[in-house]
């Protein structure tokens, strides 16, 4: 094991011992993933019906930046890394991998490894996968993730080895994230032109068959790696727009998982035999509200601050989310430490007070008071909600916000170009790294920095960020990082929420990592589940 | 007729272009940038991956070749792809399409079948309770939306009877006594909203008839009730109810996307409602362009019909 | 169809009043008037008011209707719900009529070759199918009231416009318009005592019911997320963000729902009473027109 980084140290066992725990703040050669069979024995049959709100546009997890394309997909295909139910990054395709310097990496394959349709797994086909995504041609949404790749290597049929362009923290968060790293097959692609429709893949299930709109059906994968999993003989997602139509098919047991965003879901739910509901163990999707810094007023910080703390989230969490929410900043509580945890007070101008936001206006000039915009899209019931709120509690700060519904397509090409008047607010997705939460939205070189505004210091600890290697160092950056933001009031973050799953009671085994919005939540924990019959 | 039939399929194809013109204009018209819907924040802000995007869908050119390009596909027979998923436009809508018509067919039958008889009966039996009862059955079942009546007999389903299907669809090519009974709580809850409407028309159509010259010509013969009734009246009467179901079936087939979502059927109402909030122009146009052929070939039809109906009715 | 003669009035005026539809109609659409406009002085509070931690309450003291499952006064909605669809029913209806009317009888007064052009347009907009217009546009115009009023009267123009122009295509050649023509009246003064009064009753039915109509369009859009904005009240809203909660709380689309179709009921039986009293042979216009 050779280790390129230089430790001042005066003995080789210290040496040594010292490059062991180096790798091991990298998240580095974990051992094999052990089959969890064993343990929780679970039974062995059954169809486990899941009930999706939107149908996806498309399997492809290369070519769709759908939410709703993930959640299949991520079941029929594998990468080299992936997250276990601790968010920690364990190993899947990649048995186990070193770090061999800054810009090295370079993973030892799984054996025995067998695609659906029959070939062996090898070397090639991850080769090809980032190729694929490479390739202008195939206009994957996640090219720009992996232009910091150089070249990667095959040496042989279980060995790949990445070299990167320059030190990039992501890296492995982004090896192990499902839909940025799916491992393709190149003669299936080649031969069907993309995977919308066609799949195959290493993953615990295998696609029988997909009907847009209607359902999507897939099936056990008897030579899956890991022994003894899946327990399930077949997942089917059935498309149900209605929500009241699916809250009914749970109640009647046509379907066994759902979930949903609705703070009262639990009444709903009240006194329905057979169903359990469980909490997401961390709150993930966020809500991000940005100013227009291009012109007055906004370009004053003293009056982004006043917006901050005349907003009162506590109040927000209760009346919208039925307190089913956390205080958060950019990075959400579910990836503390990099994230807050619900801890306003150390956060400046999180605080709620009418009083320092009309003060805050009268040093910026504004004793009169603040009249201003704020678009939301109908799309998003919960987005107006908040903002409905958010106008009530602005209004006792001398700030009075007109609200301005616009449809969803026309909102998201404002926001981005930062093309509204005044403040504009949406649902953000979640990110598998800190540095991809931040990154291209808060640097002023970005094209599509939100709000369009410039600070140094930002743009510093950003680079810092992403090429710090030592995860602690990173920590830190990160949440000197969100502070600063906090304290230029940037970017406004009402809360952090999350879903609700409710689950039949035969459904056993289940366990969900919390991570992003519902529809996206990675649910690679079905390979775990059993039907009890 | 043969040249009346000949004439109106003539027209058909202006329509068509006039149709096909206005929806690319009015899609083309709502604001939205589809690469960034397309790609999400993220990556659609890297110029390289929106550029290839761009060009790979054809949005950089004009307007007016865009429309042409597709003409120029459609005469060939090609409907294109799907802008969101790449789909072939056409595999979709024949998937789409048949559910849409299957429950169109549905719904209808159950309307007429459940109207046409409570429109007589309250006809003929004017003035006493079943007249009343059937007007309020109708009134009822004609101002209550048609989601409400769905989710009413959804959740109704779910509580009562668990185990009758009502959501979703099974393909009646797989299993034509599954698809049927599959789709019936969908259909019924439409197609008694329609025959809420049928039955009033025909009624108020019963009675018009009824009070004219040449019935009471009839009765005054001395014809006996039941057959002055059902021999003279029905004939006349049903050519406005004949026109009125036409009408809705025409807007049955431009497909019942309400019903269609809360019953989660995959028909053409929804996947046009999708395509329009994705801004997916190709699979709009090509849905624009099979649902008013059907609606112009249904009021054709209905129009012979109209004319079968009425050349047999003409008395000395 | 000739001028109406002296006794006609009185005769009309004794039939409506033994009229049942007309009262009842009548009766339940002054009722809604009179809420649309009185009430922000009827209603116990503002319909966006929010109570915290007040959701889905059953009626009772203070709430009369309960509330909504975010914490809404119920009645309150209900009352302003009524300006909001008559608000949007109306004017929509009232422009469809006064536009169709113009364009339908100008087109069947004048025809020539800008009749038979302008029917062809009319065929492309009757195949077009009505739900993909109505959210083509207001997607494209915006989610606002009065793009809504404008997408309305814009699906509901065109049956006003054949209607008009129909009747007016039966009136012109008819015995005491050509003897208007040969007195030397002016083409206004025609339209004006003969054309457009004829029209009336035809249209004032019509009108009844497309006002019943839209009152379920407006459920319907607001079903898909196209109708009034929220918080803005509006009966269908209040209909489909019920229906999830119906379960446990039935009171949340029992209220907006009977609003619903005591408008709809309204209406009808006001366009009923209306076609019963004004063409006493019931000879008026259905189905397709010519």
């Amino acid at each position: 094991m050779t280790d390129g980084t230089e430790h001042p140290s005066d003995s080789p066992t210290r040496r040594a011992f010292l490059e062991a725990g180096a790798l091991a703040l990298l998240g580095l050669a974990a051992p094999p993933l052990a089959p969890p069979a064993a343990a929780q024995g679970g039974k062995r049959g059954g169809t486990l019906v899941v009930a999706a709100d939107v149908s996806p546009p498309g399997l492809d997890p290369q070519k769709s930046a759908a939410a709703h394309s993930w959640m299949i997909a991520e079941h029929v295909y594998s990468n080299l890394l992936r997250r276990d139910a601790k968010m920690s990054i364990v190993g899947d395709l990649a048995e186990s991998w070193q770090v061999v310097n800054d810009t090295t990496y370079v993973f030892k394959l799984r054996r025995g490894v067998v695609w659906h349709h029959g070939r062996d797994f090898m070397a090639e086909d991850v080769k090809y996968s980032f190729e694929r995504m490479l390739d202008e041609k195939t206009a994957s949404p996640w090219r720009s993730n992996w232009q910091i790749i150089d070249r990667i290597e095959a040496p042989d049929r279980s060995t790949v080895r990445f070299v990167i362009k320059r030190p990039f923290a992501p890296l492995l968060s982004y090896l192990a994230t499902p839909h940025y790293s799916a491992i393709v097959p190149r003669d299936v692609v080649e031969k069907h032109g993309d995977l919308q429709k066609e799949a195959s893949g290493t993953g615990p299930f295998m696609l029988e068959r997909f009907v847009p709109d209607n359902t999507a059906v897939l099936k056990r994968n008897p030579k899956y790696y890991e022994a003894g999993l899946p327990y399930l003989d077949g997942l089917e997602y059935r498309i149900i727009p209605d929500e009241a139509a699916r809250l009914a098919a749970l109640r009647a047991g046509s379907v066994h998982y759902l979930w949903s965003v609705d703070p009262l879901i639990d009444r709903q739910l009240q006194g329905a035999a057979g169903v359990t509901l469980r909490e997401p163990d961390g709150y993930c999707a966020q809500h991000g509200m940005a100013f227009n810094q291009t012109k007055p007023p906004f370009t004053d910080a003293r009056v982004r601050r006043a917006v901050s703390v005349g907003i009162n989230r506590k109040e927000i969490i209760a009346s919208v989310l039925r307190g089913h929410g956390a205080v958060s900043t950019k990075i959400p509580p579910c990836d503390a430490p990099f994230g807050y945890s619900g801890d306003e007070k150390g956060l400046p101008y999180y605080v709620h007070d009418s009083a320092q936001a009309k003060r805050l206006l009268g040093e910026a000039g504004l004793g009169g008071g603040l009249d201003t915009t704020l678009e939301v899209s109908p799309r998003f019931p919960q987005t107006v909600r908040t903002a409905e709120v958010m106008k009530e509690q602005l209004a006792a700060a001398g700030i009075r916000v007109t609200l301005k519904q616009v449809e969803w397509g026309a909102q998201l090409k404002n926001f981005v170009r930062t093309e509204y008047e005044g403040m504009s607010m949406i649902p953000l997705v979640w990110q598998p790294d800190p540095d991809a939460h931040v990154y291209d939205i808060f640097h002023s070189g970005s094209k599509i920095n939100l709000g369009k505004f410039k600070d140094a210091k930002v743009d510093q600890l950003l680079e810092q960020g992403r090429t710090t290697l030592d995860r602690d160092k990173r920590v830190a950056i990160y949440r000197e990082l969100q502070r600063h933001m906090a304290d230029e009031a940037y970017l406004i973050f009402p809360y952090a929420s999350g879903a609700t799953e409710a689950l039949r009671d035969t459904v056993k085994g289940y366990v969900s990592i919390p991570g992003a919005q519902p529809g996206s939540r990675s649910r690679e924990f079905f390979k775990q589940t059993w039907l009890e019959r | 007729m043969a040249t009346y039939v000949g004439k109106r399929l003539l027209l058909l194809i202006p329509t068509l272009l006039g149709v096909s013109v206005v929806a690319f204009l009015l899609i083309h018209l709502i604001p939205g940038d589809l690469v960034t819907i397309l790609l999400g924040i993220t990556a659609g802000q890297n110029d390289q991956t929106r550029q290839a995007l761009i060009h790979a869908l054809h949005l950089d050119r004009p307007l007016a070749v865009q429309y042409l390009l597709w003409l120029g596909d459609v005469l060939r027979g090609d409907l294109g792809h799907s802008l969101v998923s790449g789909f072939s436009v056409r595999d979709e809508l024949a998937r789409s399409y048949p559910v849409t018509l299957q429950l169109a067919l549905m719904a209808m039958t159950i309307a007429l079948a459940v109207g046409i008889p409570l429109g007589i009966v309250a006809a003929t039996r004017a003035g006493r309770t079943l007249d009343a009862s059937t007007r309020v059955f109708s009134l009822l079942f004609i101002s209550a939306p048609a989601f409400f009546i769905g989710t009413v007999v959804i959740i109704a389903g779910a509580r009562y009877a668990p185990w009758l299907p009502t959501l979703g669809h099974v393909p009646f090519s797989e299993s034509p006594g599954r698809s049927v009974l599959h789709m019936l709580p969908a259909a019924a809850s439409l197609g008694l909203a329609i025959s809420a409407i049928i039955a009033r028309f025909t009624r108020g159509s019963m009675l018009d008839v009824l009070g004219q010259d040449f019935v009471r010509t009839a009765r005054a013969k001395g014809v006996a009730d039941a057959v002055v009734v059902y021999k003279h009246t029905l004939r006349n009467a049903l050519i406005p109810v004949v026109a009125m179901a036409g009408t809705q079936f025409v807007y049955l087939i431009g497909g019942a996307v309400i019903i269609e979502e809360v019953f989660a059927l995959p028909g053409m109402g929804r996947l046009v409602v999708n395509a329009i909030y994705q801004r997916d122009y190709t699979m709009i146009q090509g849905a624009v362009l099979l649902l008013t052929s059907a609606a112009v070939l249904v009021n054709l039809a209905v129009d012979l019909l109209y004319h079968v109906i009425d050349r047999r009715i003409l008395y000395a | 169809m000739s001028r109406p003669d002296a006794t006609a009035a009185p005769r009309l005026a004794r039939r409506a009043a033994r009229s049942g539809s007309l009262l009842v109609g009548g009766v339940i659409v002054a009722g809604l008037l009179a809420a649309a406009v009185f009430a922000p002085w009827l209603a116990p509070y503002a319909p966006t008011r929010i109570f915290p931690g007040a959701e889905i309450r059953p009626p009772g003291p203070g709430f009369l209707l309960g509330t909504d499952e975010v914490g809404r006064d119920i009645l309150s909605r209900v009352l302003h719900g009524a300006r909001v669809s008559l608000g949007v029913a109306i004017p929509s209806v009232a422009l469809a009529v006064v536009g169709g009317t113009t364009v339908g009888v100008t087109l069947g007064y004048w025809g020539g070759a800008s009749d038979l052009l302008a029917m062809r347009v009319f065929d492309v907009l009757f195949a077009f199918p009505p739900i993909l217009l109505a959210i083509a546009l207001v997607a494209a115009l915006g989610p606002s009231s009065l793009n809504l009023v404008l997408t309305i009267a814009v699906l509901t123009l065109p049956q006003f416009a054949v209607l008009a122009r129909g009747a007016t295509l039966a009136l012109k050649p008819q015995e005491f318009v050509q003897a208007a023509r040969a007195l030397g009246a002016s083409h206004a003064r025609i339209l004006g005592f003969h054309v457009l009064p004829n029209l009336a009753a035809t249209l004032a039915v019509q009108a009844s019911l497309s006002l019943s109509i839209v009152i379920l369009v407006e459920a319907a859009l607001s079903f898909l997320g196209l109708g009034t904005q929220p918080p803005a009240p509006s009966w269908g809203g209040m209909l489909s963000r019920g229906r999830q909660y119906m379960t446990i709380a039935p009171w949340l689309v029992l209220a907006p729902g009977l609003a619903i179709m005591l408008a709809v009921l309204g209406f009808n039986l006001l366009g009923d009473a209306q076609r019963d009293l004004l063409d006493p042979r019931r000879a008026g216009t259905r189905g397709r027109s010519a």
